[in-house]
């Protein structure tokens, strides 16, 4: 951002010494100029979601007799900008996508696409097995499959009618 | 489809980012779980039908409950498009169609002799 940081210092030796009704306007001054700082460097800029740079992908999860399969809408990310990390059973996958839109010159008539970071955390439940984890990335969405461990899949029991 | 019974559509409205450049406009669809195969683009006249099939990714034994899922956007096209000339790929669930301007409503510099 090519905004130069005012120095207040500088400001009030400029201002001080003036005439008493200047004193209003000074700490005036002074307030819009702190206003400006913490507006243009400050905490807004800090929560990047103020811009919109948050977003939250689509997620579907499903459950068949051997797996659960999540599945996460990511269109315009490629693979390597998507992380998948397993930590104490919970599963998250985060990235970024990346604008690139944002380079080209132009008049900008619709912007509903989302970008910037990302992040979903999910607990999965403790029968997964955890070595055979899939993930696959076609098309814009990221398919993960998380096989169930033998004791946790459906048993048929035959009920003896008597 | 089941004894002649349709199936339900269910339709959704895929995001778009439409900038215009010097020469084009270029309009990005987000259209994850579908394929170039699936994807219909109709000009009718001057508007832009674009369509998409999802794929049933979570197709189970259930399978034949499900309605099928489309996307659908319409699009009205500026009048200085050149509709001979339309372009669009599909890369990473992202359908990019570019939109090229005609040749005589580009900007001309004029010269002052």
């Amino acid at each position: 951002m090519a905004l130069i940081k005012r120095n207040p210092t500088q400001e009030m030796t400029r201002w001080s010494g003036g005439f008493p009704m200047f004193r209003g306007f000074e700490s005036l001054r002074r307030d819009m100029n702190r206003l400006f700082d913490e507006f243009f460097r400050g905490d807004i800029l800090a929560d990047e979601s103020f811009f919109g740079r948050d977003w939250t992908p689509a997620v579907d999860v499903v459950e068949n007799n051997d797996a659960y399969i999540l599945k996460a809408e990511l269109p315009g990310i490629s693979k390597d900008d998507v992380k998948i990390t397993l930590e104490n059973n919970v599963l998250t996958i985060r990235g970024e996508k990346k604008n690139e839109m944002e380079k080209k010159e132009g008049n900008f008539h619709r912007v509903e696409r989302s970008y910037g970071m990302f992040e979903r955390s999910f607990t999965i439940p403790g029968t997964i097995k955890v070595n055979d984890i899939d993930a696959q990335y076609k098309d814009g969405v990221l398919t993960l499959t998380l096989p169930k461990a033998e004791e946790a899949k459906p048993k048929l029991i035959d009920v003896k009618v008597k | 489809m089941k004894n002649g019974m349709e199936k339900q559509v269910q339709t959704f409205i895929p995001s778009v980012d439409i900038v215009e450049t010097k020469n084009s406009y270029i309009v990005k669809l987000d259209l994850p779980g579908t394929s170039k195969e699936h994807i219909k683009a109709q000009l009718n006249r001057n508007t832009l039908i674009v369509s998409a099939r999802m794929q049933d990714y979570l197709a189970t034994e259930k399978e034949n409950e499900q309605p099928i899922k489309e996307y659908r956007r319409e699009f009205s096209l500026a009048n200085d498009v050149d509709l001979n000339t339309i372009e669009a790929q599909y890369e990473l669930g992202v359908l990019t169609i570019t939109l090229n301007k005609k040749s005589q409503s580009l900007p001309k510099e004029i010269t002052i002799s």
